[in-house]
C-alpha cells in the first residue's frame, strides 16, 4: 500500500468513523424492532398497532411527554456513569450500587439537616454525588492497589449496598418511616425537594437541566481537560500511558470517583426530584439497563443522551402499548436486549449491511482490561 | 441477498413513519372500565396480582362486559403507581384495583385525588397512622386510625376465620391428637391472626387436642423468606408427634409444607390455593387456608355495578380452598362438621380470634370490624369527664386528627392528666374522627 491511499483512508475512517458508529446504533434499533415486530406478529399481535401504542404511550400527550423524559433522565447519568468508566478502561457494573447510595445519602442530606430551600436541595445532591463517588472509589482504589478486577469488585459493591439499604428500611432499621408497616424511609423536607417545572405526576423536575449540564460536563471533561486525555489514554492502552508518564493507578481511581458520582447524582435527582424518599423497588435495574445504553451510545456523552431516551421512551410507551393494543410489555424487554446483542456484537450486523469493521483501537472494547495488568 | 434486506428494512421503517401519525384507535363504550394496577411484580405470580385479575375476569363475565372493558398494568418502578393509575383514569377507566399493601398510600392518595372513580386496594387496610406521645413513654408510639374514604374500599380479610376452619379440619384428621403450625413471624398481624384461629378451630372439634405453634423469629424480611426454618420446625414437631402441619408463612411455610410432605403427614397452605402453587405437595395438601381475592375482588365490581359500593374496610371472604387429591379420602362427617361450622362462622355464633389472649389478642382487633376495642363511651367516661364534660368533646369533634392528636398529647402531659394507653387514644381519635 502506498503512502497516499493510507492518508486518505486515514482521514476517511477519522470523518466516517462518527457516522458509521451511529449507524450502527441505528442498525441495531431498527433491524431489533424489526425482530419485535416479528414476535408480535407471531404471538398473534399487529406489530405496527404494538408501536403506534408505545409512541403515544410516549408522546401522546404532555403527561407522557413528561414522563418520558423524566424516565430519561436517569439513564442519562447512569450511562454517563458507565461510559466514564468505559473511556478509562473500566468496566463499572457498580453504577447500580452507587446509584442507590447516592440516594440514600442524598435521602439523609434531604431529612436529618436543615437548611434553606435551594440550598439544601444543592447540599443533598451534593452528598449523593458524594455518597455515590465513595462507594466507586473503592473497587477503584482495590483495582488500582490491588489489581482486583473491578468487574467481580463492583458486583461485591452492589450486593453490600442492596443489603445494607434493604435492611435500614426494615422493620425497625434506622432509616425506616416511624410507625409505617411498609419498608419506606423517612421523607426529605420540602426545602430537600427538587422544585418542578409542571405539576404532574411525575413532575418535572429540574433535575432534567441538571442532567444536561452533566451531559456537557462530561464531553468537556473527557475531550478537554487533561484528566480527560489521561482517561482516555488508561483506557485505550494503561502500558503505554504509564510509559507516557501518566499516573495509572491515581487515574483508574478517579474515573471510578467521577463514574460513582454521576451515578449517586442521578439515583439523588431520583429521590428528590421524584418520590421524595426511598422505598423498596424504587429504581431497581436502572444501573444494569444503563450498560446497555452506554453502549448503545458508543460511550459518547451525546450518544448516551440518544440511548437513554430510547430507552426512557420504551419504558414510558410500554405501559400504553399493552394497555391499548394487548401487546405484552415484554416485548419491549426484548427489544432492549435485541439492541444490546447487536450493539455489543457488531460483527453479527456487519455482514449483513457490508459495514467495513470499526477501526481497531479505535474500538473502545469492554473486555480491554480483562487479564491486563491495569 | 443484501439488497433485498436493506429493501425490506427500509420498508419497514418507512411503515413505521407512516403509522406514527395514524388515525386515534377506535374508543369503546363500556358500562364500567376496570383497570388493575400490579404492585411491582407480574401478573401471572399465582398470588395477589393473578387472583385480583380473576376477580375481574369473573365480575366482567358476570356483567356482561367485553374484553375491550378491562386491562392491567404490571407496575415496573414504586414511583410509577400514581402515573400507572392516572394512565388508566385517562383513558376513562372508573374502577381501579390495586394489588397489595405496598399500594395502600398511593391509592389512599388517588382516591381523594379522584373522587368519581371508585378504587379497590386488596390487602390495604385503610387507617392512617398518627405518632402519639404517651404519658411516660420514651418515644411516640404509632396509632392506626380508621380513616376510611368513601370511594377507596380496601379488601381485607380475616385470617382467623380460614385458620379457624383448617384447625377443625387439622383436629379431626389428627390420630395422634397433636397438630401443628408453622408460622412467619409474629410481628405481621395476619399471621398470628391465622395461628390462633387455628388452635381455637382444633380445640372447638377436638378438646383434647395439642396445638403446637412456632413463630419465625426474625424481622418480615426474612421470616417469610427461610424455608430451611420451616423445614426444620416442622420436623421437629413431627418429632415430637404431631401428624397434621399447618404452614403460613411464604416461602418458611412452603418449607414447613414439603418437610410434612416427605415424611408423609397431611399438610395444609394458606393465603391462595397451594395444591397449585407447591404442586410437589400436591399428594398431601388436605387445603389451604384461604383469602378468597378473586371473588372479593368480583363482589366489589359487582358492588359498583350495582351502585351498592361502601368505602372503607370490605372484609373478604376468608375460608378453605378444595380437598383436591383428598376429596375421598376425607370422612363425610369429618366434612359435615366443617360446613356446619362454616355456617356458625357466618351467623356470628362463633367468636374465632380470641381478643383476650395474652400475647396476641391485640392482632384480633381489626379497624371495621370493631371487634374487641374498648368502647368508645366507656373510655370517655373512665378518662375525660374527670376533668371536663362531654359537651366539650362534641363541640370539638370536628377539629380533625392533628388537633385531637395535640390536645390528647396536652393532656395527658399534665399532672394528673389521663393515663391512656396506645388503645384508649385509638378509640377516642377514631371515635372523634367519624
Amino acid at each position: 500500500m502506498t503512502t497516499e491511499t493510507d492518508a486518505s483512508r486515514g482521514a476517511e475512517s477519522k470523518l466516517g468513523l462518527f457516522s458509521r458508529r451511529v449507524f450502527i446504533s441505528i442498525l441495531s434499533i431498527v433491524l431489533s424492532l424489526v425482530i419485535g415486530g416479528a414476535i408480535i406478529a407471531l404471538s398473534g399481535g399487529d406489530p405496527i398497532d404494538g408501536y403506534l401504542g408505545l409512541w403515544r404511550g410516549a408522546f401522546g400527550k404532555e403527561k407522557a411527554v413528561v414522563e418520558t423524559i423524566v424516565k430519561t433522565t436517569p439513564f442519562i447519568f447512569a450511562g454517563l456513569a458507565v461510559a466514564v468508566g468505559f473511556r478509562g478502561g473500566l468496566f463499572n457494573i457498580g453504577v447500580e450500587g452507587q446509584l442507590f447510595v447516592g440516594s440514600i445519602c442524598a435521602l439523609i442530606a434531604g431529612y436529618a439537616v436543615e437548611l434553606p430551600p435551594g440550598i439544601h436541595a444543592a447540599f443533598a445532591l451534593l452528598m449523593g454525588a458524594l455518597g455515590g463517588a465513595v462507594w466507586a472509589a473503592i473497587p477503584g482504589y482495590l483495582k488500582a492497589r490491588t489489581g482486583a478486577h473491578e468487574v467481580i469488585t463492583t458486583i461485591m459493591t452492589n450486593y453490600i449496598a442492596l443489603r445494607v439499604i434493604n435492611w435500614s428500611i426494615s422493620q425497625n432499621g434506622p432509616l425506616r418511616l416511624p410507625g409505617s408497616a411498609l419498608p419506606e424511609t423517612r421523607r426529605v423536607l420540602d426545602s430537600a425537594r427538587l422544585p418542578s417545572l409542571t405539576d404532574t405526576t411525575p413532575p418535572l423536575h429540574i433535575g432534567v437541566v441538571i442532567v444536561i449540564v452533566a451531559v456537557f460536563f462530561v464531553y468537556w471533561l473527557l475531550w478537554r481537560t487533561p484528566l480527560g486525555f489521561e482517561i482516555r489514554t488508561v483506557g485505550l492502552n494503561p502500558s503505554a500511558a504509564r510509559y507516557a508518564g501518566i499516573k495509572v493507578e491515581r487515574t483508574i481511581v478517579l474515573t471510578m470517583v467521577i463514574s460513582g458520582a454521576l451515578a449517586g447524582l442521578g439515583g439523588a435527582v431520583q429521590v428528590l426530584g421524584l418520590l421524595g424518599y426511598f422505598t423498596t423497588g424504587f429504581n431497581v435495574g436502572l444501573g444494569f439497563d444503563s450498560i446497555a445504553v452506554a453502549m448503545l451510545g458508543s460511550n459518547h456523552p451525546f450518544g448516551v443522551a440518544a440511548g437513554a431516551l430510547l430507552f426512557g421512551v420504551m419504558d414510558a410507551g410500554m405501559k400504553t402499548m399493552q394497555l391499548r393494543t394487548q401487546v405484552p410489555r415484554d416485548i419491549v424487554v426484548i427489544i432492549q436486549g435485541l439492541i444490546l446483542l447487536f450493539v455489543a456484537a457488531p460483527l453479527l450486523i456487519q455482514p449483513l449491511f457490508r459495514l467495513r469493521q470499526v477501526g481497531e483501537g479505535e474500538q473502545v472494547s469492554i473486555s480491554a482490561t480483562w487479564g491486563g495488568e491495569g | 441477498m443484501n439488497r433485498v434486506h436493506r429493501l425490506f428494512a427500509c420498508t419497514l421503517l418507512l411503515a413505521l413513519v407512516l403509522t406514527l401519525g395514524g388515525p386515534a384507535l377506535a374508543q369503546d363504550e363500556c358500562t364500567v372500565k376496570i383497570g388493575l394496577v400490579t404492585d411491582v411484580g407480574r401478573l401471572n405470580d399465582q398470588s395477589f396480582n393473578e387472583s385480583a385479575w380473576k376477580g375481574i375476569q369473573a365480575a366482567a363475565e358476570q356483567l356482561g362486559l367485553g374484553e375491550e372493558c378491562y386491562n392491567y398494568i404490571e407496575t415496573q418502578d414504586t414511583a410509577d403507581y400514581i402515573p400507572n393509575i392516572e394512565l388508566f383514569i385517562d383513558e376513562g377507566y372508573n374502577v381501579i384495583i390495586t394489588s397489595g399493601y405496598l399500594m395502600t398510600s398511593a391509592t389512599r392518595e388517588a382516591g381523594l385525588l379522584y373522587p368519581d372513580v371508585y378504587f379497590i386496594g386488596t390487602d390495604q387496610d385503610q387507617t392512617t397512622t398518627v405518632m402519639v406521645q404517651l404519658a411516660g413513654a420514651a418515644e411516640e408510639t404509632a396509632v392506626f386510625v380508621y380513616d376510611p374514604i368513601p370511594n377507596v374500599a380496601g379488601l381485607v380479610f380475616d385470617e382467623s376465620v380460614a385458620g379457624f376452619l383448617a384447625g377443625a379440619l387439622a383436629g379431626q384428621m389428627t390420630e395422634s391428637n397433636v397438630i401443628a403450625g408453622v408460622y412467619g413471624t409474629d410481628i405481621v398481624p395476619p399471621v398470628p391472626r391465622f395461628g390462633m384461629g387455628y388452635e381455637q378451630g382444633a380445640k372447638y372439634v377436638n378438646p383434647d387436642v395439642e396445638v403446637k405453634a412456632a413463630y419465625h423469629p426474625g424481622t418480615p424480611d426474612v421470616a417469610f423468606v427461610d424455608a430451611q426454618w420451616g423445614s426444620e420446625t416442622a420436623q421437629t414437631m413431627l418429632n415430637e408427634g404431631a401428624d397434621v402441619i399447618f404452614a403460613a408463612g411464604g416461602t418458611t411455610g412452603n418449607g414447613g409444607l414439603i418437610a410434612g410432605c416427605t415424611a408423609g403427614y397431611p399438610v395444609i397452605g394458606v393465603d391462595f390455593d397451594q395444591y397449585y402453587t407447591v404442586t410437589e405437595v400436591q399428594s398431601c395438601i388436605i387445603t389451604s387456608a384461604t383469602k378468597d381475592l378473586v371473588n372479593g375482588v368480583r363482589d366489589l365490581i359487582l358492588a359498583v355495578a350495582d351502585d351498592t359500593f361502601v368505602g372503607g374496610n370490605v372484609f373478604g371472604p376468608a375460608g378453605l380452598a378444595p380437598f383436591h387429591d383428598w376429596e375421598e379420602k376425607i370422612p363425610d362427617e369429618v366434612k359435615a362438621k366443617v360446613e356446619e361450622i362454616k355456617g356458625m362462622i357466618a351467623a356470628g355464633e362463633i367468636e374465632t380470634c380470641p381478643v383476650d389472649d395474652e400475647k396476641y389478642g391485640a392482632a384480633c382487633i381489626m379497624s371495621g370490624l370493631g371487634r374487641g376495642l374498648p368502647d368508645a363511651a366507656m373510655v370517655m367516661s373512665d378518662y375525660c369527664s374527670a376533668c371536663h364534660d362531654a359537651e366539650r368533646i362534641e363541640t370539638n369533634v370536628a377539629q380533625g386528627l392533628d388537633w385531637w392528636t395535640t390536645t390528647l398529647e396536652t393532656m395527658m402531659s399534665q399532672d394528673g392528666g389521663p393515663e391512656l394507653t396506645a388503645d384508649d387514644v385509638k378509640v377516642i381519635l377514631q371515635y372523634v374522627h367519624q
